[in-house]
């Protein structure tokens, strides 16, 4: 994993936004993670389009009160732990 | 207000080409019409509206419903993810594709065995071929595979080339489902149940399997509870997160809850299904701890196990509400010994009563 590297939701993965729970599910076939907050907003840049570095960016944009060090450090253990478990891929 | 479903298991039909004998299906059923198209169509959308996340299209056989690709259309269109639990059988490339253009998500496809022979013995059909060629498709046509095999004692031996099978098919996931022994398998156990050492090996090559493949391919594999000497969490509990709609539209917590006597459950259609979750005597009888008996409701693992399987508990001691015989609690669990112990001696030929199709009225 580099700054470069460009994380996708594995195909049998599907983000969803659930309103009942008001918050996002990670599904894939008979399976189901619920997301917190920073998670699910992580996950929803995970199209294959931004690359590492650009996601750090945008959350850090988006929470500028929070330090970069820590939203590095989130992106990183969840993309980490998803990628181990089939359910992203590295480009 | 309680515990919302997540997922919908939508049995479309009971009717199914194979003769598994360790179906999971009811050995007999009431034989009223199935659901028809617009019927499903209302149980998915009163389903999704109450939280439901996921639906299971399942049977019997869900590809002998012409209109299963308007069904996953209309899944698809509600956000729903959709996953397809069949035998492959009978299905084409151009159908597949048909599935998939419909808004399929994925597609869980059993298979029998790694050999040919020993595969269509068990579904009592030849279709071992046709299977994998249904696997080839899916992977081209990027649908994502899990392949779902029962183990029982003529194929867990083959569990390092059921595993080799799966990498050369591409699957994204990998089930090997120890079978439950209830309904069919339940009548085969003498035949189906492996024993101890065959299953200490196989859960080591599983194991060893998952961690090599770590990533790449997802792989289950969940000791028996005939061997663990705790019980499963059935369901996840009770009418807690599922929700199985049988095909003439009864609304269950389990896809066997029917088969247990004295619990009524309601037909979807004739209330809003939200009503029938949370109302319905049927699902409120095994939910909490007050059914409970005293050796599950002063047991640290309720909490994990839920009270363990009502239909494993009837089935095999007669009460619907005895402890799950599967724990080591039970007064009841020399049942699961006395199985154990059999499956230690029991000779390979032990007869199987292959699955078919009966109707009760």
């Amino acid at each position: 994993m580099n700054d470069a590297s460009r994380p996708t939701l594995a195909p049998k993965t599907r983000l969803r936004y659930d309103r009942q729970r008001e918050a996002f599910f990670l599904l894939w076939p008979e399976r189901g993670l619920l997301l917190n907050r920073s998670a699910g907003e992580i996950l929803e840049r995970c199209r294959g389009q931004e690359t590492l570095a650009s996601i750090v960016k945008g959350l850090s944009d988006q929470y500028p009160q929070t330090h970069l060090q820590r939203i590095e450090e989130d992106v990183q253990r969840l993309i980490g732990d998803l990628s181990n478990r089939g359910l992203l891929t590295l480009e | 207000m309680g515990e919302r479903p997540y997922t919908l298991t939508a049995e479309l039909t009971y009717r199914c080409p194979l003769h598994c004998p360790y179906c999971s299906n009811p050995i007999s059923y009431d034989n009223r019409p199935a659901l028809d198209t617009e019927q499903w169509r209302r149980v998915f959308a009163e389903a999704e509206a109450m939280g439901v996340m996921q639906v299971n299209l399942t049977g019997g056989e869900p590809l002998l419903r012409s209109d299963l690709e308007r069904l996953i259309e209309f899944a698809h269109a509600l956000g729903l993810y959709t996953n397809l639990i069949t035998s492959g059988v009978p299905l084409t490339r151009r159908r597949l594709t048909r599935l998939r253009d419909s808004g399929l998500d994925a597609i869980q496809l059993s298979l029998q065995s790694t050999d040919q022979r020993v595969a269509d013995n068990i579904a009592g059909l030849a279709v071992h071929d046709a299977k994998l060629a249904v696997a080839r498709w899916a992977h081209a046509l990027r649908i994502p595979v899990t392949l779902n095999i029962v183990l029982h004692r003529h194929n867990i031996e083959e569990i390092g080339d059921i595993i080799g099978l799966a990498e050369r098919l591409h699957a994204e996931r990998l089930e090997l489902a120890n079978a439950q022994y209830l309904g069919w398998a339940l009548m085969n156990r003498q035949a189906l149940l492996p024993n101890h050492a065959q299953l200490e090996q196989a859960r080591g090559i599983a194991h060893a399997a998952r961690e090599r493949l770590a990533g790449r391919m997802e792989i289950l594999f969940v000791t028996p509870d005939y061997y663990t000497g705790v019980p499963r969490a059935c369901m996840d509990g009770w009418g807690r997160h599922h929700l199985v709609v049988s095909p003439d539209g009864l609304v269950l917590p389990c896809h066997l809850a029917h088969t247990l006597p004295g619990l009524a459950f309601e037909r979807a259609g004739t209330k809003p299904l939200l009503e029938i979750w949370e109302q319905s005597p049927g699902f409120n009888r095994f939910r909490g701890e007050g059914w409970m008996a005293d050796t599950c409701r002063t047991c640290d693992h309720r909490t994990v196990d839920f009270g363990g399987c009502r239909c494993q508990a009837f089935h095999l001691t007669g009460h619907v509400e005895a402890v799950d015989p599967a724990c080591r609690w039970s007064p009841d669990h020399h049942l699961i010994q006395a199985a154990r112990d059999a499956a230690k001696e029991t000779s390979e030929q032990a007869p199987l009563r292959k699955r078919e199709l009966h109707m009760v009225p």
